[in-house]
């Protein structure tokens, strides 16, 4: 094994329902990538310890040639302590070879779940629970060449 | 004979947003990093803290790599808490240097001090 390479793509979210669109390129130097982990980042005044389907993403590789995942992101609590929450992410396991075009497409998609926990409008007058932008973190696990 | 060693790391943290820089040898009596584990005082410090770790001068994890990827609760057992790598990273007094970015994140109590437990151990390349 000639060594991994660990490398992070953060994208930021700052309106309910948005697609965030993901287009980059893995450096010269990345032969496969054999996993990957994805995270929300921020903090939110909601009452569960999880929201197991914060937003939904979808990844092409090689240049939409190879569309090897479509999965959700929770969001997960790192103030209310449980067995959910006491965790470490793992790994969601991928196999694909870097080929010539290196280049990763596909889209983040929020879905509304900030306000799962606000109170039911019950006038014109209240207030809408405000949206907090926040951000998306993406680790690839590759091997290097 | 010495086969584990749980080598520690102490990044202090002055200020809300501070981005630390650290360095150091691994010891040098030990062949290679096993594994790794980033423990933070309160858990709210875990919202988009980051932390980067260079070893020989080979990049272990970029800039902006999750701490909550490196890290979990006390409810883990102490064996299961390392973040392992696949990788054989050569230990064996190699240098290391690495930023730990706080996230700046309200309600949390400044100064304070990040630990990151290297786990060295003695086994040879498979």
């Amino acid at each position: 094994m000639k060594g991994i390479r660990r490398l992070n793509k953060t994208i930021e979210v700052f309106r309910p329902l948005q697609v965030v669109p993901i287009d980059f390129r893995f450096p010269g130097d990345v032969s496969a990538c054999f996993g990957l982990q994805a995270t929300v980042v921020g903090r939110f005044p909601v009452d569960r310890p999880v929201i197991p389907a914060f937003g939904e993403y979808s990844l092409e590789f090689e240049g939409k040639k190879i569309h090897p995942v479509n999965f959700i992101v929770p969001w997960v609590s790192q103030e209310a302590f449980s067995d959910a929450t006491q965790h470490r992410l793992g790994i969601l396991p991928l196999a694909v070879q870097v080929g010539t075009s290196r280049m990763i497409t596909g889209f983040y998609h929020d879905l509304d779940r900030q306000r799962l926990d606000a109170p039911p409008r019950t006038s014109d007058l209240q207030e809408d629970t405000i949206f907090q932008p926040y951000s998306v973190r993406f680790t690839f696990h590759c091997y290097r060449v | 004979m010495k086969d584990h060693k749980f080598q520690l790391i102490r990044i202090g943290v002055g200020a809300s947003g501070a981005s630390v820089r650290y360095t150091g040898e691994t010891d040098k009596s030990y062949r290679r990093i096993r594994g790794i584990f980033v423990a933070l005082p309160e858990p709210i410090l875990e919202y988009g803290a980051t932390l980067s770790l260079k070893v020989g001068g080979v990049d272990v994890f970029d800039d902006d790599h999750d701490v909550r990827l490196l890290t979990c609760g006390q409810g883990v057992a102490p064996n299961q808490k390392f973040f392992l790598f696949e990788e054989y990273i050569e230990a064996s007094g190699n240098a290391f240097e690495g930023r730990y970015r706080d996230a700046g994140i309200q309600g949390a109590t400044y100064p304070y001090e990040a630990k990151v437990f290297l786990w060295l151990v003695n086994e040879q390349e498979s």
